[in-house]
């Protein structure tokens, strides 16, 4: 298990897509910087303008963070079992002495180390360019670990996926998947705002089939939820990329089984897939 | 017995694949299954080694069900259409697969450069695979296959895609493997090659084993004899019908089959004593060529070997 994690790893590192992820992922961080550069210098005097400037800010640049963060995902797993039963390379590790769970943990392991530690340094990047917002560490700490939570839950779909359908089309289904959550999320957003009850449920359906956008806003709001960020917490509520309702406890205990289930999934099927 | 299977069969949606598979394969020996493209040859290995489940049957390797971690340590494979993280180097391939086979790690380093060389790849260590020719894919592949020292491999028509001293090559290594012990399944749709080092042979069309032996025994029967009689009349022609009522005329020629090479001289005397003139008697070498060719042509339901 520990030997495909560890050639998953080395496999990921070496593929074009993730230089080419990792480059882009700098020339964003460049302009985001820039932009909260020039917002903090000609941002007028007013210090409840500034905070809901920031917090919009902030809350934009994390949004942008879980989508590219996704992309990662969905590019490094969207073959990781699909193309490797279509070209063969999977024929001699499936007779090895192991069990067939083992290699879709160990791919998942591999590759969720690899998505965790670049969720991590790109939340605390974002979160240190946005140095003019201070937020207690205890915040920092548990949104990070939901950040964290986005790309490994979105890994386990991917890789079920992988497991089903050919790569293509596990690109494609995934895509939409995540592209309907995020639809989800901004139509419970506006149901919160004018009020309409039918769109609230409509984005809670949504988000129980593909929770990755409650799991966004559960992180936002962690982050400005501290007491003494009460009227911080307000200006979170606004705007496209805001909270305006904190996913419960309970939505979160639903995305660690719905994560869980996924790669229970991949695990079963591909035990008993011919190969 | 290395290998046993009983009634196994692998369909793919009730088509294709191989059917009623019965093999008691001993040790110590090269077997070979010889049968055209798309005889069942691949879908029968990938069913022994645990990548494909069975519809139905069942199968032992050394005693453990197919597909069992038991089983499945002690065996190699090669497959036919092999690929390999070819990122790597010759090196680092090896020791992946000696890791994911559960071996130590100071075995496994003591372990590669005797596979290096046993497989013909010294020098080659450090290089990575892509740039490696494919003859020397084919015995790296082989070297992943026996690296964790299995005491039976399969390989799957392990010579198809090499030149003549390719070819030979491969067939080195094996008869190599054989010396050390090992037992070799061998699949192959090449006669000559399965001539040259199989001890026992099964040939498969269409799904069914449709005779297995020894190469003695198999050579030793079903040969085909080329008879000319000058004066060729229908009471020797019945007798001659007796023997095989498929036999072939063409003027005062007959070709027939005969079960066994002694029943020759038995069959000559017969042919005179009917008063035959019988001035030609050949028998057609008993070539595994002849066997397959007879056997896959003509294989109707009632050629096909049963439990
Ligand atoms: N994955 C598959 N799906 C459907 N049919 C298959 C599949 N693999 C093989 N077959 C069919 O099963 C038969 C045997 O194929 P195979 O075992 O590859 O033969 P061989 O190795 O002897 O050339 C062929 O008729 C082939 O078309
Ligand atoms: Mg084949």
């Amino acid at each position: 298990m520990w030997t495909i994690a560890k050639l998953s790893v080395q496999e990921m590192i070496r593929k074009k897509v993730f230089l080419v992820t990792m480059i882009l992922t700098g020339i964003f961080l460049f302009v985001y910087g820039l932009g909260l550069h020039i917002a903090f210098k000609d941002g007028g005097d007013n210090l409840i303008v500034k905070t809901v400037i920031f917090t919009q800010l902030l809350s934009a640049g994390l949004y942008m963070a879980s989508f590219i963060v996704a992309f990662l995902v969905l590019f490094t797993a969207v073959g990781s079992i699909s193309t490797e039963l279509e070209n063969g390379t999977l024929q001699t590790i499936v007779v090895k002495p192991i069990k067939r769970w083992e290699i879709i943990v160990g791919k998942y392991l591999g590759m969720g180390m690899v998505i965790a530690v670049y969720s991590i340094f790109f939340f605390l990047v974002i979160i240190a360019l946005n140095r003019q917002i201070s937020l207690p560490a205890l915040n920092l700490i548990r949104s990070l670990g939901i950040f964290c939570l986005q790309g490994l839950v979105f890994l386990s779909l991917v890789l079920l996926g992988s497991t089903v359908f050919t790569t293509l089309n596990n690109g494609i289904i995934m895509v939409i998947l995540y592209g309907i959550g995020m639809i989800g999320g901004i139509v419970e957003q506006v149901g919160n705002l004018i009020g309409k009850e039918a769109l609230i449920n409509l984005g809670i359906v949504t988000s129980l089939v593909v929770p990755f956008d409650s799991l966004y806003r559960k992180m936002l709001y962690t982050l400005f939820s501290a007491s003494d960020l009460g009227q911080l917490n307000l200006f979170t509520q606004q705007g496209p990329f805001g909270v305006g309702s904190q996913p419960s406890v309970w939505m979160m205990v639903y995305v660690l089984i719905y994560g869980s289930l996924a790669l229970y999934g991949a695990a079963r099927i591909f035990t008993r897939k011919d190969i | 017995m290395v290998i046993e299977t009983y009634n196994l069969t692998k369909q793919y949606n009730g088509k294709g694949g191989c059917k009623e598979i019965c093999l008691s394969i001993k040790e110590r020996q090269i077997f070979g299954l010889l049968g055209p493209n798309g005889a069942g040859k691949s879908t029968l290995v990938k069913t022994l080694v645990g990548l494909l489940y069975p519809t139905s049957g069942q199968g032992w390797i050394f005693g453990y069900p197919l597909g069992s971690i038991e089983a499945k340590k002690k065996i190699g494979y090669l497959p036919e259409n092999f690929r390999y993280y070819e990122w790597l180097t010759g090196y680092d391939l090896l020791y992946y697969h000696g890791c994911l086979a559960g071996m130590d790690k100071d075995v496994i380093k003591k372990r590669i450069p005797f596979v290096f060389e046993l497989v013909g790849l010294e020098g080659k260590e450090r290089e990575k695979v892509k740039t490696y020719s494919k003859g020397m894919q084919q015995r790296i592949g082989i070297g992943c296959a026996l690296l964790a020292d299995p005491d039976l491999l399969f390989l799957d028509e392990p010579t198809s895609a090499l030149d003549p001293i390719g070819r030979k090559e491969v067939r080195d290594i094996i008869l190599r493997l054989k010396d050390q012990g090992k037992t070799i399944f061998l699949n192959s749709h090449l006669l000559n090659e399965v001539e040259m080092i199989c001890d026992e042979v099964a040939i498969i069309n269409k799904g069914s084993i449709l005779v297995k032996g020894t190469l003695e025994q198999l050579l030793a029967e079903n040969i085909k004899v080329l008879l000319r009689i000058d004066n060729l009349n229908p009471t020797i022609l019945e007798f001659l019908q007796t023997v095989d009522k498929n036999l072939k005329k063409n003027g005062n020629k007959v070709i027939l089959t005969i079960g066994r090479r002694e029943q020759l001289p038995w069959l000559a005397k017969e042919i005179i004593q009917l008063g035959g003139l019988l001035s030609e008697l050949r028998p057609s070498g008993g070539s595994l060529e002849d066997l397959f060719i007879n056997m896959v042509r003509e294989s109707g339901d009632l050629n096909v070997d049963h439990c």
